[in-house]
């Protein structure tokens, strides 16, 4: 059965893990922009993590918590098949007015490198993909309704055909981001069918956090 | 299995409007690439690209936009109202938001990706709200493959491709501080190659299951008959040295496609004549061919058109199949030693059944089509 083995979750005040029921506020532990450094969240240093954009912050963050989750192991150097697809509101639009505001204010004749590769909305996911050595597809998609409906179906699809064993799913918002793992298992958080319910029905980020915290404990009694 | 074929697509490249231009033009090793005349590029690595004529810039509707309202209204099809719609793209309608930063004015918002997808789904007349799909330049050869998934899984049985990038100075900028560029324009597969020339252009590809092509007598025009994503994990610039992700993804169109590398007859290639991308497709294609095939690059005439170039390069192939013509490689002059026996500066007659089409992109992300003549056993 293809479902939801584990999900990682972060918001402006705490981050968490759902299936070890885990979380943690900033206050307690360390801000955002300092986890790249902190002890237990990533196994090994996320290279250049304090230089990336906020949003490739999050992502890298979310993935390591939703890996642990699911009790996947990752190792630097270790490929894993595994794939991301991504969503969030508004593509890459603070990036892109960072890199042109950047490029107008030093005189319109040399942008910088390093704030153009993050004008793709598919950027954050490819930091995530290069650190944990993700080599399934990889890709943002965007309904004209802010879901994760599409993505849940298409990377079930993804899994049932073989293009890849296990699939990470974003749902990324201003200051706040949710990565479930969906693979085939025995042992599963929630369904496809109660992870989509669960995201179509909440009426912002926290109730879907604590709804699908519910439905993991309602599955594992 | 449900077959997934192709009944109409259209494109709009520096060429000119439509595929006969962009075809003859490739076909006769004739370049589009020009100087940039649209903002200033003296300052850049390059002053070369593929720009479609006859386009305002930051007067009114956006570069993509124009593309695509050209596309849909002279297209002349019926693209059915139930189609799904997939929308590739890297930067959309950047231009806007370049506009309300030099002018200060104006919202930077209208750039979004969703407004563009609205706008798209005007122009084509479907009901489906639609999805954007990006995954840097291999956005459009993925939307091929999810909407190839979806018909083939019985999801829905008609799925409406649509792909856009222009050149902006944003992007110009961009790649130029990359130092991605060529000043001489691109030679991909050249001994020479320096680097890539960016290029625009926009195209649909309207997808169905063939029972439905069947009973609507819609004409058949070719077969996505496997796909393949996968991502190198190694760099967010620069592709894998060994090739070996841009082979996951081909094997996995070939097994999707349940054919194998002896049923491929040519390729056509990513090819943008950046050093490392090319080194890297020809790593990729002599670790999984038992032999040379015949391999072609459009970039060198089109320029690389980004998120739409998966799109373009998949009619094209669909062309060659019908033409029974393998493209030249635009530009080719010295061979690389390592493409030897695989590119030519000559068009290549060959009857062939069965091709691929690749492309990598920024992330490292990679994209494999096995695309099919119209008329074979699929």
């Amino acid at each position: 059965m293809i479902a939801v083995q584990g999900i990682g979750w972060l918001d402006a005040t705490a981050y968490g893990r759902i299936r070890q029921s885990f979380s943690t506020s900033y206050a307690e532990h360390t801000e955002l922009h300092a986890l790249g450094r902190s002890e237990g969240l990533f196994k090994y240093p996320v290279k250049n993590f304090g230089r990336f954009e906020p949003l490739t912050q999050r992502v890298c963050c979310i993935t390591a918590l939703a890996l642990q989750d699911a009790g996947i192991e990752y190792a630097e150097g270790r490929r894993l098949d595994i794939g991301l697809l991504g969503t969030n509101g508004t593509g890459c639009l603070e990036s892109n007015l960072n890199y042109f505001k950047d490029y107008v204010d030093g005189g319109r004749t040399l942008s910088r490198a390093n704030l153009f590769i993050y004008t793709l909305p598919s950027s954050p996911l490819a930091e995530a993909a290069v650190h944990f050595g993700l080599q399934g597809p990889q890709l943002y998609m965007r309904a004209a309704k802010e879901t994760m409906t599409p993505l849940m179906q298409r990377t079930a699809g993804m899994i049932r055909r073989g293009e890849a064993e296990k699939m990470l799913v974003y749902r990324l918002g201003a200051v706040s981001g949710l990565c479930m793992v969906l693979g085939e298992t025995a042992r599963p958080v929630c369904s496809l069918e109660q992870a989509i319910a669960i995201d179509e029905g909440a009426k912002d980020g926290r109730t879907r956090i604590e709804d699908l915290k519910k439905a993991a404990e309602h599955n594992e009694n | 299995m449900i077959n997934v074929v192709a009944t109409a697509y259209d494109l709009i490249t520096p060429y000119g409007d439509g595929l006969e231009p962009c075809w003859s033009g490739l076909r006769s090793s004739v370049s589009a690439l020009t100087r940039v005349d649209r903002f200033e590029a003296s300052a850049f690595q390059s002053q070369l690209a593929g720009t479609v004529p006859g386009l305002s810039y930051r007067q009114g509707p956006s570069l993509v936009f124009q593309l695509l309202e050209k596309l849909f209204k002279s297209s002349g099809v019926n693209i059915p109202a139930d189609a799904r719609l997939l929308l590739a793209t890297t930067t959309g309608e950047v231009d806007l938001l370049e506009q309300a930063v030099l002018s200060n004015s104006g919202s930077a918002q209208e750039s979004g990706l969703v407004r563009l997808l609205e706008k798209t789904r005007a122009l084509c007349g479907v009901q489906d709200s639609g999805t954007i799909i990006s995954s840097a330049c291999t956005s459009s050869a993925a939307a091929i493959a999810l909407g190839a998934s979806a018909i083939r899984e019985g999801e829905c049985d008609c799925v409406l491709v649509a792909a856009c990038d222009a050149v902006t100075e944003f992007v110009f900028a961009g790649f130029s501080s990359l130092m991605a560029l060529d000043p001489e324009g691109a030679r991909p597969f050249d001994a020479n190659r320096k680097g890539l020339s960016v290029g625009e252009g926009a195209g649909y590809l309207l997808l169905m299951s063939e029972e439905r092509a069947r009973r609507e007598k819609r004409p058949i025009l070719g077969t996505v008959t496997g796909w393949g994503l996968s991502n190198d994990a190694n760099h967010m610039t620069g592709p894998s040295r060994d090739g070996t992700g841009l082979a996951r993804a081909v094997r996995t169109a070939l097994r999707l496609a349940e054919t194998d590398e002896k049923e491929i007859g040519f390729i056509c290639a990513h090819g943008t004549g950046t050093s490392y991308n090319d080194t890297m497709e020809l790593l990729a294609f002599q670790s999984l061919f038992s032999s040379p095939r015949p391999l072609f690059s459009v970039k060198g005439g089109t320029g690389h058109t980004m998120g739409a170039a998966g799109l373009i390069e998949t009619i094209l192939t669909f062309q060659c199949l019908h033409e029974h013509c393998v493209l030249p490689t635009v530009r080719l002059q010295q061979p690389d030693e390592q493409a030897k026996g695989w590119v030519s500066a000559e068009a290549v007659p060959m009857a062939a059944r069965t091709a691929l089409s690749t492309n990598a992109g920024f992330g490292g992300v990679n994209a494999a089509l096995v695309l099919t003549a119209a008329g074979s056993d699929s």
